[in-house]
């Protein structure tokens, strides 16, 4: 026909998408350059750097207390769990005991700080996606746990409160009652997000089969956390490596099963997250009647001085395994801090996983990697 | 298997390329010879069973001269992380073989240790920089860096010598 | 798809929709039984906890220019300047009976640095500087924010 005829001179091109630094769904300032050939993607570079602030230059040169405010600044949203890690490669160094109170407190604000943590992950996912009410009941809940950390340590979000031997104070009869009164409102929660987006039908349909990044992928890439979990292997450091109390708690791992899609898609790595809540609320309940009495801090000195040496430690973090490479030469300043931020690994999978994928695809996959510029750049 | 185990199995397959099993504490790490970090890490990875790699970046040894490199693999199946250390001299322009065929989290760990410290990774597919901008000049971490007073015309101190506003601290 | 299975998809969207809006219609009728969570900002102001970290104050009276602050601040914020005491000048002490050996002639802190982590107030001996609850401070100018606590005249 005619027309026909016209359409096979028509000359196609591939269209330059810049998914800018400043965008709502990105979480942070990230920049995407996406190569599409129509709606589906050839490639996506993602360009980082646009919040470096130097964090392993600065700690060269200033003292190691004064390292925790910046180790805090790298993962903002899980803030206690990053200083609670640095506290313990240094204590690893040192061979300084902490005393039984304080790993109890340590255990028991890292657990609440993981809910705050995913509750961000679980209401951002839904507003990536488009449903706006899950963001609200999320935060509203959220506000709750960051008053009880308001109250422990006089901060919302940046704390300074693990230090190294312990924590920088105690914490008192009122705050535990607090969170007693905080576990018991959030056990009837999670079935209400569960019943606002997790098995909601329009949300499964965009997020499974999407993003699929099965074990051996995360091997190669280096992928831990969350993302390791949802494509079914069976491996949380807090279990197979314990450090601190979690040797005496009882806990389960949640694994991603392929229930709605395939194993190790989008889908898969968010409901991780959202079981992953039910069980820190399990080690909370039990290990907030019997906090033991004792000091809230082992005996270090005012000017701590840290013997020559070398370790890698690595914690579970709620977005994966932060590692801490320390050296030290025997003085009062760090030599070399190296931080493996698990973010920074998730990002470099986008051009691979999403290949072949829509744009509305990618965003979707974007959400599910659960991502914090702060902890990229450093 | 402890690290003390793997390092004599990798100095018996490798004599050449294995140097010794570091004495510091609490984590000992082996010295690899530069030109067969590939041969040992691909080793690693296909023989020993090291399925991941837990860091990978650079230390500036300014007192000794010389620039390093550490690779942390950690292995699923033997539950342990061994670290590799490649020692360089300390100069402009020197280079390590990349190990980014091997592991592809070595792609980004790499760039960005170019970044900081200007080791080129040979056989690398995309080396540039990734953290400061493209045309940054200057290798952040190493320890006699100076910050540059402008970037494109942007100071870049919070504040200059000289200024009143400015205490400088105690 | 066939028929059916697009029938079937078009029910599964309807009945988790409304499971969703039932969630939302049960905290709407709480809201209006119990009231809202939110609170009207300038008109009504939460009530902050004890020990919470907002802007920083010196009380000069009690300050011996030990520069422990200074020292411990991770971004240099604290600007300090004293000098020893002529031969011969009378030494006063604090209000815990410390005596102040040295002549403090600066004590600025540039607030819009300070980022709020307490190890300066951990390490005063004398407790002189601490956190109090202040947090709407907000100035036209960036130069005000540096703060004179020797010639204090809020």
């Amino acid at each position: 026909m005619h027309l026909s005829h016209q359409a096979d001179n028509l000359r196609t091109d591939e269209l330059l998408i810049n998914m800018g630094p400043q965008h709502p769904s990105t979480h942070g300032v990230l920049r995407i350059i996406i190569t599409t050939d129509g709606e589906i993607v050839k490639a996506a570079h993602p360009e980082i750097g646009y919040l470096h602030r130097c964090k392993e230059k600065h700690s060269e040169n200033v003292d190691w207390m004064a390292v925790a405010p910046f180790v805090d600044r790298m993962d903002y949203l899980a803030s206690m769990n990053n200083s609670m890690g640095y506290a313990i490669a240094v204590e690893k160094l040192m061979g300084v005991e902490v005393p039984r109170r304080a790993e109890y407190i340590r255990v028991i604000i890292s657990e609440l700080q993981r809910i705050a943590s995913h509750q961000m992950a679980f209401g951002t996912y839904g507003l990536d996606i488009g449903a706006f009410t899950p963001f609200m009941h999320a935060f509203r809940d959220r506000e709750k746990i960051l008053d009880i950390f308001e109250a422990i340590s006089g901060a919302r979000l940046l704390y300074n409160y693990m230090w190294i031997g312990g924590t920088y104070r105690d914490i008192t009869p009122e705050i535990v009652k607090q969170i007693k009164e905080y576990c018991a409102y959030f056990a009837g929660q999670i079935s209400q997000y569960n019943e606002l987006l997790s098995y909601n039908k329009i949300f499964v349909e965009r997020t499974a089969n999407v993003g699929i990044m099965d074990r051996e992928l995360c091997w190669s890439y280096g992928l831990t956390g969350p993302m390791l979990r949802g494509a079914g292997m069976k491996w949380d450091l807090r279990k197979d490596e314990p450090y601190s109390i979690y040797s005496e708690v009882d806990f389960d791992v949640p694994v991603g099963k392929g229930e709605m899609g395939t194993l190790g898609d989008s889908w898969d790595r968010y409901m991780v997250r959202m079981r992953e809540m039910e069980e820190s609320l399990k080690i909370v309940n039990q290990l907030i009647d019997g906090i033991p009495d004792g000091p809230h801090r082992g005996r270090v000195a005012k000017k701590i001085r840290v013997p020559k040496g070398e370790v890698f430690s690595r914690t579970e973090c709620p977005r994966g395994e932060l590692g801490f490479y320390i050296i030290s030469d025997g003085s009062e300043i760090p030599y070399r801090i190296k931080v493996k931020s698990p973010c920074f690994l998730n990002i470099s999978t986008l051009d691979e996983v999403t290949r072949g994928l829509m744009v509305a695809d990618l965003v979707a996959t974007v959400g599910s990697l659960d991502i914090v510029l702060g902890e990229v750049d450093r | 298997m402890t690290v003390q185990d793997l390092y004599e199995k990798l100095k018996a397959k490798f004599p050449a390329h294995i140097v010794e099993l570091s004495e510091t504490k609490p984590d000992p790490y082996i010295k690899v010879e530069a030109a067969g970090i590939l041969e040992v890490v691909q080793s690693l990875r296909d023989e020993f069973e090291f399925q991941t790699v837990a860091n990978l970046g650079g230390i500036d040894y300014i007192e000794e001269k010389q620039f390093a490199v550490f690779y942390h693999l950690f292995s699923y199946t033997h539950k342990v992380v061994v670290a590799l250390k490649v020692f360089l001299p300390r100069e402009d322009g020197v280079s390590v073989p990349s190990v980014a065929s091997v592991y592809k989290a070595a792609n980004w760990l790499e760039r960005e240790t170019y970044d900081m410290y200007g080791i080129r990774f040979e056989g690398h597919p995309d080396m540039r920089r990734i953290l400061c901008p493209e045309d940054w000049e200057g290798y952040p971490l190493r320890k006699d860096y100076k910050t540059p007073d402008y970037y494109r015309g942007i100071p870049v101190p919070l504040y200059f010598e000289g200024d009143s506003s400015a205490g400088g601290g105690h | 798809m066939t028929f059916g299975e697009y029938v079937a998809l078009v029910k599964d969207i309807g009945v988790t929709t409304l499971k969703g809006m039932a969630v939302t219609w049960r905290v709407f009728m709480k809201v209006q039984t119990k009231g809202a969570v939110t609170i009207q900002y300038p008109e009504t102001r939460d009530r902050l906890p004890m020990g919470s970290r907002g802007l920083l104050f010196n009380d000069v009276e009690d300050c011996i220019a030990c520069k422990q602050c200074a020292t411990a601040c991770p971004v240099d914020c604290i600007y300090i300047e004293a000098d020893k005491k002529a031969a011969g000048a009378e030494i006063d002490s604090t209000k815990g009976g410390v005596k102040k050996t040295l002549d403090l002639k600066r004590f600025d802190i540039d607030v819009s640095l300070c980022c709020y982590c307490g190890l300066c107030s951990a390490a005063c001996p004398t407790e002189c500087l601490y956190h109090t609850k202040e947090y709407e401070y907000s100035k036209f100018e960036r130069d005000r924010f540096t703060f004179d606590f020797l010639n204090w005249h809020h």
